[in-house]
């Protein structure tokens, strides 16, 4: 994700009173976030509740962030607790998404192997990270579909980056596993 | 180079970057492969291709508005009390002058042709007024009547300013 040139004016704006500032963050970084938790929920409207209330805490918590880590982590942070205190409410480890469109677009298993097209290969991608563990599953959602570091990976999960280069390691075998098999290409 | 050594180098290749150009020899030659060359190969480009969805307009409407209120009571309640607060003054200010002076100024001003013809008009409001004023002149005679009845009015002027201020439509459309 490209950082949103000038936000710390926007943070700085916003809190002086200008709601067209918050606007403009919330426009730049809502698509990730959205995305980000509708992998992890598997369900869209889940997903708008949950980015709903991110972006509500980030209101409520933009006069105290102080620039420790980039605003680009600090909101995903937030999206990473808003979706774990959402779990624990609920009592119970998350399921995998039924409902992301990438299922709309799951690739079809008795496909011949040499003629397989990229985007079936993106329909079995985007299914086989539904099935992966929850932390495998957002580690490389943020790291490939969000384009963040590993560095800011590590920020927005809390985890050291050594947990996150181990997520991304075991979380790329098990895609390649997994589409593998929906594709008929078992290695 | 056997298939076991083609994941070996895929599984211990840099999470980003390009991938060992020695892959795709082998790659070219099976079809699994292949397949895992080019799954990772797309991995490595989701940032590209990837849906972005967007919040439905009245759920960022939701927030935005949550903004609106945040930014006016939290984000800078000093200058907005000010602001009332001296607008208060202000208008307290006028209404003590115009109260002591008026009735006076409108004897001496007025001729009173013009008192007369407008007696049917300002009787009635002067009948309403009558029992605050005196109510308000036997505060003013107490020991601390003055400064109590002075802090109220500024109480409720200010209340009224301030949430003219934050919560007028106008204001809201000129931010």
């Amino acid at each position: 994700m490209e950082r949103l040139p000038g936000e710390e004016g926007l943070v700085r704006r916003h809190l002086s009173g200008d709601p067209r500032a918050f606007d403009t963050l919330m426009r730049h970084y809502e698509p990730y976030v959205l995305g980000l938790l509708w992998r992890m929920a598997g369900e869209r409207s889940t997903a708008e509740d949950l980015c709903q209330e991110t972006f509500l805490k980030v209101l409520k918590g933009l006069p105290s962030f102080r620039g420790g880590s980039s605003l680009k982590t600090w909101i995903y942070r937030i999206a990473h607790n808003v979706w774990t205190d959402r779990l624990r409410a609920a009592g119970h480890e998350e399921t995998g998404g039924e409902e992301h469109p990438a299922f709309r677009a799951a690739a079809d298993p008795r496909t011949p192997l040499g003629g397989v097209e990229d985007a079936q290969i993106r329909g079995a991608l985007e299914a086989a990270m539904a099935r992966l563990p929850r932390a495998q599953r957002e580690a490389l959602h943020l790291f490939y579909w969000d384009d963040l570091s590993v560095e800011e990976v590590a920020q927005a999960l809390s985890v050291p980056e050594g947990t996150v280069k181990t997520l991304l390691f075991r979380g790329r075998r098990a895609l390649r596993e997994k589409v593998a098999l929906q594709l008929g290409g078992a290695p | 180079m056997t298939c076991e050594e083609f994941l070996r180098i895929l599984d211990e290749a840099p999470e980003a970057g390009p991938l060992p150009p020695s892959l795709a020899g082998h790659a070219a030659t099976c079809a699994a492969c292949s397949l895992a060359l080019r799954t990772e190969g797309l991995l490595r480009t989701a940032h590209d291709w990837a849906e972005r969805p967007s919040l439905p307009v009245e759920r960022r409407a939701h927030v935005l508005a949550a903004a609106r209120m945040r930014g006016m009571f939290l984000a800078r309640p000093g200058q907005v009390l000010e602001e009332a607060g001296v607008t208060a003054a202000v208008l307290l200010a006028a209404l003590a002058i115009a109260w002591i002076v008026f009735p006076s100024l409108a004897e001496r001003v007025l001729p009173p042709a013009a008192v007369e013809w407008a007696a049917p008009l300002t009787d009635p409001v002067l009948r309403w007024l009558q029992p605050v004023a005196s109510q308000v002149r036997a505060m003013l005679s107490e020991t601390w009547g003055a400064p109590l009845l002075g802090l109220t009015a500024f109480a409720v002027v200010l209340s009224a300013v301030f949430c003219f201020r934050v919560l007028s439509p106008a204001r809201f459309a000129a931010r």
